[in-house]
């Protein structure tokens, strides 16, 4: 018997009706899905197919593009995230994103995870140092930094910049983190660590994911939702969907045969 | 060799000579002005730094230009204090919260300014903001004052859009990283995206300097021509493009004077070449 109750209590995120345009093209049609939480969600799909708006829409990053509109639901923690009323400090507190490309800001290491702290009102200079540490430990670049916390972020190889973003969005505490294709600009070796730091994260956070990468959606992720063309064409665990699709798009991108 | 190559030699030939003109150029121009100068430099000698007494047509003619040195300076520092921090301002508001209406009418709006003739702007000053600065307490039409707000909306342009280009050419993922963070715009715009782009700025600061101490009309048509050390803003000033320019048509060729001339062009060019100099350098210690 399907328990319904038992469900909704595992959901962090709720999509419901959500459409997406910029200027007069749709980009997101008709999406509903729900993300479960603390687990590894990937969302995938031939580039153009909404993935990655889909994404930027759920901590409203993509309200800085200037004529993109949406309409229906995304509910998280009982309340939709376009209602007006809505803290966006607080809520991209709580939902946390990183970028395809390492973006390190320009200042040193330590200033660059410390940055979410101060904006978030930690004033306590040994409270932070304690959360630096510790978020660096999560992303797993403490060992390979500890000594060089001054050093300006730029002077990082690109897989540890990309963990210094990750450390950077974790320090403020997240609930959720949104992952936007965050190995397609680095080396396999660079790309193994973070898979294997993304699996690790999962145990506390809720991990969203876009990739066009098949084979890393299906190495780590719990949930697939694949889109096509601004349509959510099928969503459920991994593991069953990667086995026995329902529709016959999935198994055709699942096959390679549309890209 | 056969003929295709002989073709290709011929036309890398041409094109090294046209491009190597610009080169010839400045050297040129910097070899013609240091000739011309050195009568002045050498008859008049230090004199032309220390002294204030700039009397080119009395007997004996007198050839101070620190009056002049110390106006082009006063005026560049007060018309950068106004232009700078505006352009910035107005780069800022472009880049970080301008919608595309504001944007385009901005834009344009800056565009159409930049295309104003300086000599036009010169007479607009003369005619109606001098009266308004004489009724604050000027006691001559043209004085530094003035001479700065037409220098100011002269480069004001100038220095907005390149700061606005050096701010829109950060990586767009670097603000959005700030943003996803929790930062509100300012923060963003202003501690994150600023300072990726300060080498840029910083270029735009020095171009925009560079620009203001040579402009020319305006301050011949509108800073009052007297050369003496202005005391405050509503003395007139004599700055050393003005006094090039008004005097050079008048000078024998070969005199004194006219090799007096050269030198403050040499002062001006010495004086933007370091400027040029120290932004190569600070921008080329960020790029590594």
């Amino acid at each position: 018997m399907f328990n319904l109750t038992a469900i909704r209590e595992q959901t962090i995120l709720n999509i419901r009706d959500f459409d997406g345009w910029y200027g007069q093209k749709q980009i997101l049609k008709n999406i509903n899905m729900d993300i479960y939480k603390n687990k590894i969600s990937a969302i995938i799909g031939p580039s153009g197919c909404g993935k990655t708006t889909l994404l930027r829409s759920i901590n409203r990053i993509n309200d800085e593009i200037s004529d993109y509109k949406t309409s229906g639901e995304i509910i998280f923690e009982g309340k939709n995230i376009y209602d007006k009323d809505v803290d966006l400090t607080l809520l991209r507190k709580k939902i946390g994103m990183v970028f395809q490309k390492p973006v390190p800001f320009p200042m040193s290491i330590y200033d660059n995870v410390a940055f979410g702290l101060k904006i978030h009102g930690i004033k306590d200079k040994r409270k932070r140092d304690e959360i630096v540490k510790l978020a660096l430990k999560r992303a797993a670049l403490w060992d390979e930094v500890k000594d060089e916390l001054d050093k300006p972020a730029r002077e990082l190889s690109g897989g540890q910049q990309q963990r210094l973003c990750i450390a950077r969005a974790l320090a403020v505490d997240p609930e959720i983190l949104l992952l936007d294709e965050p190995t397609s600009a680095l080396d396999p070796i660079a790309t193994q660590k973070i898979e294997n730091l993304i699996e690790h994260l999962s145990e506390e956070y809720t991990i969203i994911i876009v990739t066009h990468n098949l084979a890393q959606a299906t190495r780590i992720s719990d949930y697939m939702y694949f889109m096509y063309q601004g349509e959510l064409i099928e969503w459920g665990p991994t593991r069953i969907m990667v086995r026995s699709p329902k529709k016959q798009l999935t198994e055709d991108y699942l096959n390679g045969k549309i890209s | 060799m056969n003929w295709r190559d002989v073709k290709d030699r011929v036309n890398k030939t041409i094109i090294f000579l046209f491009a190597f003109v610009g080169i010839v150029t400045v050297i040129s121009l910097f070899i013609f002005i240091i000739k011309e100068s050195i009568p002045a430099l050498t008859q008049v000698g230090k004199e032309i730094f220390t002294s204030i007494y700039w009397y080119p047509t009395y007997d004996p003619p007198e050839f101070g230009m620190l009056a002049m040195i110390v106006g082009s300076l006063i005026l560049t520092g007060l018309s950068s204090l106004f232009v700078l921090p505006l352009g910035y301002i107005i780069s800022f508001f472009l880049y970080n919260y301008a919608n595309s209406i504001e944007r385009r009418v901005i834009k344009s709006t800056i565009d159409l300014l930049s295309g104003i003739p300086s000599v036009i702007m010169g007479t607009f000053l003369f005619i109606y903001v001098s009266p308004i600065i004489m009724k604050l307490g000027a006691w001559s039409p043209g004085n530094l004052l003035t001479a700065s707000i037409g220098l100011t909306i002269l480069s004001l342009p100038y220095a907005a859009s390149l700061m606005e280009e050096s701010l829109s050419s950060v990586d767009q993922s670097l603000k959005e990283s700030a943003l996803a963070l929790g930062a509100s715009k300012f923060t963003a715009g202003f501690k994150i995206v600023t300072k990726a782009a300060s080498s840029g700025i910083l270029n735009s600061v020095i171009l925009t300097v560079n620009r203001v101490i040579g402009e020319t009309i305006v301050v011949l048509m509108v800073s009052g021509g007297a050369a003496i050390i202005p005391k405050s803003l509503f003395d007139p000033v004599r700055p050393l493009t003005a006094a090039i320019a008004s005097e050079m048509g008048e000078v024998s060729v070969g005199s004194l004077h006219y090799s007096a001339l050269f030198t403050a062009g040499l002062i001006l060019l010495t004086i933007s070449f370091i400027l040029t100099l120290i932004s190569k350098t600070v921008i080329g210690g960020k790029a590594e």
